[in-house]
């Protein structure tokens, strides 16, 4: 889908090339991530891509055409483009700001009232809400999505994406991080990603650009990448501990154990013992009337008389299947139990994460579960 | 309905106030004459004529120099003029410092005395903030906000005009504020080219000595400047609307 062959850039009045002699395929449908050190010619490779910058050599393909035959506007509408947080139109709203490329194309007021709707919900806004406030409004979180709508306005088959969650605090950005993974299984682009941080690169990437000094140093899967780092700088650039790292690439939604049974909360404590005693189980989720996730319940919790909303225990975070084995170590690691819960995006209960499914999942003894 | 009558009540409440000032002011002077060569003067239908040809001036000049320093200030922003940019400003810059009694004068010895002349000097007396300021409004405007658009796909014509320009125009309304402002004052020295204006009761009073006829020209012109920064500022407040 996007090809670059040879393409080298020098600045004027710079000494050596910001971009030298790069070549990258990248297929339809993939999230290939640029990653490297500040200065290694990232940003200067993405905007070569929609021609905001001009290649000094070589030649760029997008979808089999090569950009300098094309008119520069019409392939940038075309490209869906996101950069850090202050690329938000601060005098207009949030419709108009998404409505950006299809305006310039010319769409009918209808279909573009209708798509910036379409696009708030797919990123978790309240059109209602939303749709006429203006970007100073918005928390950080919320302008980043903002900024992935626009960009994804027209229905483009490509994106680039600058660092889109680098101004996010940890929490927030691996919220988004989840979000985008969730719409891009759903949307199927084809992105470039540029962070130069490494465990967002591994991920959201299908494939890994690792650059330095303008220079291509590796060029493969996640998977790829950890276990077999090309150079030293690589392994540096990785950092820290390969295995965890590993979590990075495992969704929640691959490995979580089925949910324990669960029990309403205004159920009497006695049909939690029973339900404890006839399937087995250490562990017992109590639910809303809705079916949403309340808190749980232990053997010795059930063995009080009551209510279940009484005797329950809370649950501070739950994760979503689309999580990484990563988010739920973290959250494992902060709610200071052996164990995270999974819910859908409704809040119901759909599974289980516990220590021995990590271990699994790095290729531990799974003697836990 | 009625919020609207109050939103005009009290839009028109400002002008009004200096509207009722600047006649009591007049009225008292008119009809209370120190002497015969006051009486003489200070006659209705002489005063509201300076006022006109006042107004008229410092209208007419800023127009001109709205019309002719914002987009000449938008060109200098643009890439194959941006090199004029420094040298340009400085020079308007350097303009500016000339007083203008001093650039009245020039230009008198060239255009000869009158209206035409007095336009034009006030008119290059107001270039200057309005050119420097719609040239750093358009400079200041967030260049990751304009690459932004660009990667978007917005031809360079369409981001000037969806998203610098009205980003920059809080910048630019403050230069157009000031230069009116500004040139009330000035206009006030077309009387010594023979352009009329409230400059003539000014200087009227000081030549015979007579305290109320220069009080009226005075107190009238800065009830003038007082309505144009007044005026230009909802102006602004409109433009800028959330
Ligand atoms: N417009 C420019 N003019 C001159 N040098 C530039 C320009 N933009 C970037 N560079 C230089 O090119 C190199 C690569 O920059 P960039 O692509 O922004 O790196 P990254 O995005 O990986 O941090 C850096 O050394 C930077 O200083
Ligand atoms: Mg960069």
């Amino acid at each position: 889908m996007i090809k670059l062959e040879h393409v080298t850039k020098v600045y004027k009045k710079s000494e050596g090339p910001a971009v030298a002699d790069l070549n990258l395929h990248i297929g339809k449908g993939e999230v290939c991530v640029l990653v490297g050190p500040s200065g290694c010619g990232k940003t200067t490779t993405m905007k070569m891509i929609n021609r905001l910058i001009e290649p000094t050599s070589g030649t760029i393909f997008v979808d089999g055409q090569n950009i300098m035959d094309v008119n520069p506007i019409e392939l940038r509408r075309n490209i869906g483009y996101v950069i850090q947080e202050i690329g938000l139109f601060p005098h207009m709203t949030i419709a108009e700001n998404i409505a950006t490329v299809p305006l310039e194309k010319k769409w009918p007021r209808d279909k573009i009232r209708a798509r910036v709707d379409e696009l708030l919900q797919l990123v978790g806004l309240d059109p209602n809400i939303y749709r006429q406030r203006k970007p100073r409004d918005l928390s950080g979180g919320q302008r980043q999505r903002v900024g992935v709508a626009r960009a994804m306005a027209a229905d483009p088959p490509v994106l680039l994406m600058d660092e889109p969650f680098g101004a996010l605090d940890p929490i927030n950005r691996g919220k988004l991080q989840n979000e985008f993974l969730r719409i891009q299984k759903k949307i199927q682009k084809t992105i470039v990603f540029v962070t130069h941080d490494i465990d967002e690169a591994i991920k959201m990437g299908t494939k890994i650009a690792i650059m330095r000094q303008g220079k291509l140093v590796q060029y493969d899967t996640p998977e790829n990448i950890l276990n077999a780092p090309a150079s030293n700088f690589v392994i540096n650039l990785i950092g820290g501990n390969r295995t965890i790292k590993q979590l990075n690439l495992i969704r929640v939604g691959e490995m979580m154990k089925e949910a324990p049974p669960v029990v309403e909360l205004s159920a009497p404590t006695v049909k939690a013992r029973e339900l404890l005693a006839a399937r087995g189980k250490d562990l017992l989720f109590a639910v809303e009337k809705d079916g949403r996730l309340a808190g749980y319940l232990s053997p010795q919790n059930a063995r009080e008389e009551g209510q279940v909303a009484d005797v329950m225990q809370e649950i501070p975070n739950s994760i979503t299947p689309d999580a990484t084995l990563n988010d739920a170590l973290s959250e494992m690691l902060a709610f200071g139990k052996g164990f995270v819960c999974v819910v859908d995006e409704g809040g119901k209960p759909v599974g289980l994460v516990t220590l021995g499914t990590l271990m699994k999942a790095v290729g531990g003894n799974d003697n836990n579960s | 309905m009625t919020t609207t009558l109050k939103k005009l009540a009290s839009w028109l409440l400002v002008p009004l106030l200096l509207a009722v000032i600047g006649t009591l002011v007049t009225v008292y002077f008119v009809s209370n004459p120190t002497d015969g060569i006051v009486a003489r003067q200070l006659q209705y239908p002489k005063v509201l004529a300076y006022l006109v040809r006042h107004v008229f001036l410092v209208i007419l000049s800023s127009l001109l120099a709205i019309l002719t320093a914002v987009p000449a200030g938008i060109l200098l922003t643009r890439k194959g003029f941006r090199f004029l940019a420094p040298v340009i400003i400085n020079i308007v810059n350097i303009g500016q410092t000339i007083p203008s009694i001093a650039i009245l004068a020039l230009f008198m010895s060239i255009l000869g005395l009158g209206v035409r002349t007095a336009v034009f000097a006030l008119w290059l007396y107001s270039l200057l903030p309005i050119l420097r300021n719609t040239y750093t409004g358009i400079q200041g405007v967030n260049p990751g906000i304009i690459e932004a658009a660009r990667g978007m796909g917005m031809p360079p014509q369409r981001v000037l005009w969806r998203i610098e320009f009205p980003l920059a125009l809080r910048v630019i309304m403050a230069g157009i504020r000031t230069a009116v402002v500004i040139n009330v004052g000035t206009a006030t020295l077309s009387t010594f080219i023979g352009a009329g204006g409230l400059g003539d009761l000014i200087i009227t009073g000081l030549s015979l000595s007579r305290i109320t006829i220069t009080l009226t020209g005075g107190i009238l012109a800065a009830l003038l400047a007082i309505l144009a920064d007044y005026f230009i500022g909802q102006v602004e407040i409109h433009l800028l609307a959330e």
